[in-house]
């Protein structure tokens, strides 16, 4: 089910079922969300990921921060191989 | 001479130090001014422990044992916890919840002497555009604008002289937006740097708390108390943390700046964008280099913030889903909405997110700092949250965090500085964004700009919008 396109019911019923009875102010939230968003969510939908190659841990900001090349003398960021990142 | 919260906390803990002022009556001040608040910055106020953590501190200067922040008065935002005060996450689920726990970062401003006067308002659990439990926070440079957020009622306080340093959380912008439309600097750190445990979390992989201020110096004092490793907190680094006041050091020449070519003025204000040139120009005259980069894939920022974030509150407030209407109606939407992300949409967005960060250290590569937009637009008005860039209206979701998500997504600490006033009278900012943990230099280029600015200076209380 793509949920980025629901009709105002569909979301009604998958709000009911978790207990969450809609007003239809709410209802119209959601869609307006979904509306502003879509065009973006299209393009995240539409980036190619490899099977493997792009397989890498999601998220792990912290690693990815720790990770950075150190400054270099004066000032200057060591240059970084890229090659494999 | 500047009334005594007109003062930086720089300028109190001097004052504090040759004893021409005293802990005591700069925080009844406050206090006063806390309670007459025109623009519901506040929702709980603490005069009892205010008071009495005054007195402790004239105690220390009068014995010659002041610690780094002795007798500041401060506020700190609503989602992070307080022990003995209640922190309600600006919410009405959490509405009476009084932590038995101070924060880490709570914790650490007691013990550098710092006073808490105020809990500030927020949007509801740091996010949204409004507060319907607490009510909304006005702009000191006209109430019938937003402060934007979530740290509303900190960036209101700061500007309006209530305190001269405010503790926020930055998810999306939420320290650099309300700093940059309320005229007051703000410094998201690098995710990691200052611990977030006690913080009620909106997004883990994205929070970070740091301070508002009206001056760079009041930052750095902030941050040098405040960073470092807890061992409680599993995402906070274990780096050693530099010397941030470095010696009020302002010499910039040498440095790398990166100036976008792409995204960050594709939706910009002009007189924003002009401002962040100027401040461009004033770098360069000072000896930095001037350097393009540009960010491939720059146009995946906003899904890959929205959809991580909301990812991550479907999950955070799992437990208290089933509680829906006792939310603030505000943030009932954003649950709402965060519902019906699929996890497929959510491990996409996360594994984009490496793409995202690659750009910025492909950028950092040739530059030790990136100069941007605050924001891309003035403060909204209350009554439509219409965003006006130029000649066009956007949306609030579309633009709000077009010119902050970044520094979330990637994890990089940003500065916001204000940059003066706009046609309308309202203030603009501009942007920092530095490479992870070298807060320290881009702490000077912003002392360095407000050398030779007196942005941070404006007063509410003496200009209004045409």
């Amino acid at each position: 089910m793509d949920r980025s396109a629901l009709s105002a019911e569909t979301i009604r019923e998958l709000a009911a079922s978790r207990g969450l009875p809609l007003t239809a102010d709410q209802v119209a939230g959601v869609q307006g969300f979904q509306r502003a968003m879509a065009g973006d969510l299209a393009r995240l939908r539409s980036v190619p990921l490899d099977f493997v190659g792009d397989l890498r841990i999601p998220a792990d900001a912290t690693a990815w921060l720790e990770g950075f090349p150190e400054i270099g003398p004066g000032g200057h960021p060591v240059p970084v191989d890229r090659e494999g990142v | 001479m500047t009334s005594l919260l007109g003062r930086s906390a720089t300028e109190l803990v001097d004052d504090y130090r040759s004893g021409a002022l005293s802990p005591i009556e700069v925080v009844d001040a406050a206090l006063a001014e806390v309670e007459s608040d025109p623009h519901n910055s506040v929702i709980t106020s603490c005069p009892e422990s205010a008071r009495a953590a005054a007195v402790r501190s004239a105690e220390r200067y009068r014995r010659g044992s002041a610690l780094p922040m002795d007798g500041v008065p401060i506020g700190i935002k609503d989602t992070i916890a307080t022990r003995g005060i209640e922190t309600s996450g600006a919410d009405a689920i959490y509405a009476g919840w009084v932590p038995d726990e101070d924060a880490t970062v709570v914790a650490r401003l007691l013990a550098a002497g710092a006073v808490p006067v105020a809990k500030h308002n927020a949007y509801a659990f740091a996010l949204g555009h409004t507060n319907t439990h607490h009510g909304v926070v006005t702009n000191p440079w006209d109430p019938a604008r937003t402060t934007g957020g979530s740290s509303s009622g900190a960036g209101a306080a700061v500007a309006t002289r209530q305190v001269p340093i405010s503790i926020g959380s930055d998810t999306g912008g939420s320290i650099r937006l309300p700093a940059s439309w309320c005229g007051v600097s703000g410094l998201k750190p690098t995710y990691g740097r200052v611990p977030n445990r006690g913080a009620m979390p909106l997004a883990w992989s994205f929070d970070t708390i740091g301070p508002l201020a009206r001056t760079v110096d009041d930052l750095a004092l902030t941050m040098q108390c405040i960073a470092g490793h807890d061992p409680g907190d599993g995402s906070s680094s274990r780096r050693a943390v530099p010397d941030y006041l470095d010696g009020g050091r302002t010499d910039v020449a040498g440095l790398r700046i990166g100036l976008p070519e792409n995204w960050f003025f594709d939706i910009c204000d002009p007189q924003i964008e002009a401002a962040v040139r100027a401040a461009a120009l004033e770098l360069e005259e000072a000896g930095a280099t001037i350097v393009p980069v540009s960010f491939p894939h720059a146009d995946l920022t906003m899904v890959v913030g929205w959809i991580c974030m909301l990812g991550e509150i479907a999950s955070a407030h799992e437990p208290t889903a089933h509680r829906f209407d006792e939310y603030d109606e505000a943030f009932q939407e954003y649950l709402l909405t965060s519902s019906f992300v699929e996890l497929k949409d959510y491990l996409r967005a996360s594994r984009l997110r490496t793409v995202v960060q690659d750009d910025y250290r492909a950028a950092f590569e040739l530059v030790d700092m990136i100069i941007a937009p605050g924001n891309v637009t003035y403060a909204p008005r209350l009554d439509d949250f219409l965003c006006q860039v130029g000649d066009e209206q956007y949306g609030w979701i579309e633009v709000s965090a077009r010119s902050t998500y970044m520094a979330n997504i990637t994890g990089l600490p940003s500065l916001a500085l204000p940059a003066g006033l706009g046609w309308n009278g309202l203030p603009l900012g501009i942007q920092f964004l530095g490479r992870p943990f070298d807060e320290r230099t881009m702490l000077r280029v912003g002392r360095y700009y407000q050398s030779v600015t007196q942005h941070h200076e404006l007063d509410p209380a003496d200009r209004r919008p045409r």
